[in-house]
C-alpha cells in the first residue's frame, strides 16, 4: 500500500503532467487511505500547480500546459470536494476577477482564478465582457479584498482606469485592492490608472495576491 | 515616384529611398473615425468604401488593407457572430463543439455567402479607386486562427496536448476553407493577402506547438498564394523571439516577402533572424491609443533607427486600435518621411 506522501506526491504529479485520469485516481486512492480531502488537495494538487505556475513562468510551460493541468486538478478536486471539512478550509481572502467590458479574452483571467484557487482563495469569477457597474456593485455587495481586473486588447485597457474611478466615485476604492493583467498592460500602465499592483502572468498574480494580503 | 512604387522597390529588391508605411490593419479602425459602425459598415458598399478613403485623405498610407473584415470565413461556415458597434465581429457560437464535429464540417461555398460578397465588393471597390497609387491587401486569418474560432481557443489548447490527430484534421479543413478565399482573391485580382496568426501569438503556444500546428499550414497557404504571383504578407502577435527564433522558423518554412511583427519584439534582432524578409512594425498600439501625436513620433522614430532603412516598413504592432486619434496615426507617417 503507498504511504501518504507517495499518494500526495504522486497527485501532484498527475496535476504537474496534465494526467486527468491518474488525478482521478490518485483522489480515489487518497480518500480510501483515509488521507484528509484538504490535505489532498493543499498538499497534492495545490502544490503541484505551484510547480505548473513556477514553470509557466520560467517558460518551459506555455497555456496550453497549464490548461490541461488546471483540467487535471479540477478533476481530482472534483473528487475530493463532498469530503471536505469546511471548517478546516481556511478561506485567506476573496478574489473578484473579470475582464472589462469589451473584450472577450478570458483565457489569461481563467488562468489566474485557477491559480488562485490553488493557492486557497476564494475567487468570485465574474466572467469575460463584464459591465463596469457590474464590477462596482459585486465589490459592494461581497466586500473583496482584491479586485481583479483583465483586458488583452489595447482598445479595452482605457476600462480598468474607468473602473478605478468609478469605484472611486462610490466610496469603495480605499476598501480594497485593485489589480490588473493581460498582455497589453504593464507595470507603467498599472501605476497611472492607480491600481495597487500588476501582475506579469498568472504565477506573479498569485503572488502578487499574497503580498497585498499580507497582514502589515 | 507613387507611394505604392516604394512597396514595390522594397518587396523586390529590400531597398527604396524612403521607408513606405503600412498601417498594417487599419481598417475597423477608419470606419469608426468616419462614423460608422461596424454593423453600418455591411449595408452600402460606397459608404463603406468612402469611410476608408476619407481616412486615407488624412493619413496617407502607402499600403492599406481593403478587406479588414478577416474573420468573414467564421461566418460562412456557420458559427454565430455578434456584430460590436465597433471593432470585429466577435465570433459567439462555436460550431466544433466535440471534435467529432471535424468531419461533419464542409467547405462552404464563398461565393454565396453575403458577407464574403460585400467585404469583396467593398475590397474592388477601394482597390479600383485607389489601386494605382496605393499598395492594396486582403486580410485574412490563418489556418490555426480560424481553427480556433471554430472550437473555440481554450479547447483547440487543450485538444492540441490530448488529441493531436483530431486537431490536424480539423487544420486541414480550414486551410481548405481559406484556399477557397485565396482562390476568389486571385479571381478578383487582387495583390497580396496579409495571412494573420494571432491564436499562434508567443505569448500563447510553446515552439514545438507552433512548429506542429501552425507553420505548416501557413506555410500552404503562403506557397500557394505565391504560385498564384501574390504578395505573401504574415502577421503574428506576440513576442516570436522568447524561448525560440520563431521568426527563423517562419522565414525557413513559411517564406513569406514580408513578416509583420508585434511590439514586443526587438525589431533589430527580427532583421537579423529574417535576413532575406521585409520587417514591418511596430508602433506601440497602447501609444496610438492613448499617447500624444509627439509621442507617437518619438516611438516611430525609435523604430526606424533600430530597424534601419532597408527592409523595413513602418508600421503599428498590429491593428490600430479603434479610437485612436488620426493625429496620432498620422504622425507615424510623417516620423517615416522626417
Amino acid at each position: 500500500m503507498p504511504s501518504k506522501n507517495e499518494i500526495l506526491a504522486k497527485l501532484s504529479e498527475c496535476v504537474i503532467k496534465g494526467d486527468v485520469e491518474g488525478c482521478k485516481k490518485w483522489a480515489k486512492t487518497a480518500l480510501e487511505n483515509n488521507i484528509e480531502a484538504n490535505e489532498a488537495i493543499a498538499n497534492g494538487c495545490a502544490e503541484g500547480m505551484k510547480i505548473v505556475g513556477d514553470k509557466f513562468e520560467k517558460g518551459e510551460y506555455y497555456v496550453p500546459h497549464v490548461l490541461l493541468s488546471a483540467q487535471a486538478m479540477m478533476a481530482a478536486i472534483e473528487i475530493l470536494k463532498p469530503y471536505v471539512k469546511v471548517e478546516k478550509s481556511e478561506v485567506t481572502g476573496t478574489v473578484v476577477l473579470g475582464v472589462v467590458e469589451g473584450d472577450i479574452h478570458e483565457i489569461g483571467k481563467n488562468l489566474v482564478k485557477t491559480m488562485l484557487e490553488a493557492a486557497g482563495f476564494k475567487v468570485v469569477d465574474l466572467g469575460k465582457d463584464v459591465p463596469l457597474t457590474k464590477i462596482v456593485e459585486t465589490v459592494k455587495e461581497m466586500s473583496p479584498d482584491i479586485v481583479g481586473l483583465s483586458a488583452l486588447m489595447t482598445t479595452t485597457m482605457p476600462n480598468m482606469h474607468k473602473c478605478i474611478e468609478m469605484l472611486e466615485k462610490e466610496g469603495l476604492r480605499d476598501k480594497i485592492k485593485v489589480i490588473i493583467g493581460g498582455a497589453p498592460t504593464s507595470r507603467e500602465f498599472a501605476r497611472k490608472i492607480g491600481a495597487d499592483g500588476w501582475g506579469e502572468d498568472a504565477s506573479a498574480a498569485v503572488n502578487l495576491v499574497k503580498n497585498l494580503l499580507k497582514p502589515k | 515616384m507613387l507611394p505604392r512604387e516604394h512597396l514595390e522597390a522594397i518587396l523586390k529588391s529590400g531597398k527604396t529611398d524612403v521607408v513606405p508605411v503600412m498601417p498594417p490593419f487599419q481598417g475597423f479602425w477608419a470606419l469608426d473615425v468616419a462614423g460608422l459602425t461596424t454593423p453600418q459598415s455591411f449595408k452600402d458598399v460606397s459608404k463603406t468604401a468612402s469611410a476608408q478613403l476619407k481616412v486615407l485623405e488624412q493619413c496617407t498610407f502607402d499600403g492599406i488593407e481593403v478587406l479588414w473584415d478577416w474573420l468573414v470565413p467564421v461566418e460562412a461556415l456557420g458559427c454565430k457572430v455578434d456584430f460590436p458597434e465597433k471593432g470585429n465581429p466577435i465570433t459567439s457560437e462555436n460550431i466544433v463543439k466535440s471534435l467529432e464535429d471535424v468531419d461533419k464540417l464542409e467547405v462552404p461555398d464563398i461565393r454565396k455567402h453575403a458577407r464574403t460578397v460585400f467585404d469583396y465588393e467593398v475590397a474592388e471597390a477601394l482597390r479600383d479607386k485607389i489601386g494605382r497609387q496605393h499598395f492594396t491587401y486582403i486580410t485574412m486569418p490563418s489556418p490555426f486562427t480560424l481553427a480556433g474560432e471554430l472550437r473555440g481557443v481554450e479547447s483547440l489548447l487543450v485538444d492540441m496536448m490530448l488529441n493531436p490527430a483530431d486537431v490536424h484534421r480539423l487544420l486541414k479543413f480550414t486551410t481548405e476553407v481559406l484556399l477557397e478565399y485565396l482562390d476568389l482573391t486571385v479571381e478578383k485580382g487582387f495583390e497580396a493577402v496579409f495571412w494573420c496568426d494571432p491564436t499562434a501569438s508567443g505569448d500563447l503556444i510553446s515552439p514545438d506547438q507552433f512548429k506542429e500546428f501552425s507553420l505548416p499550414y501557413l506555410k500552404v497557404l503562403s506557397q500557394k498564394t505565391k504560385e498564384k504571383n501574390l504578395w505573401v504578407l504574415v502577421h503574428i502577435c506576440g513576442d516570436l523571439l522568447k524561448g525560440a527564433d520563431r521568426l527563423k522558423m517562419i522565414q525557413d518554412e513559411v517564406k513569406p516577402h514580408l513578416m509583420s511583427v508585434d511590439t514586443a519584439v526587438d525589431l533589430l534582432q527580427a532583421k537579423q533572424s529574417m535576413d532575406a524578409t521585409i520587417i514591418l512594425g511596430n508602433v506601440s498600439t497602447t501609444a496610438l491609443l492613448q499617447d500624444t501625436p509627439e509621442k507617437v513620433y518619438e516611438l516611430s522614430i525609435d523604430c526606424v533607427k533600430k530597424a534601419g532603412e532597408d527592409r523595413f516598413v513602418l508600421g503599428a504592432g498590429c491593428d490600430i486600435p479603434v479610437g485612436s486619434p488620426p493625429e496620432n496615426v498620422s504622425a507615424m507617417i510623417k516620423a517615416a518621411r522626417a
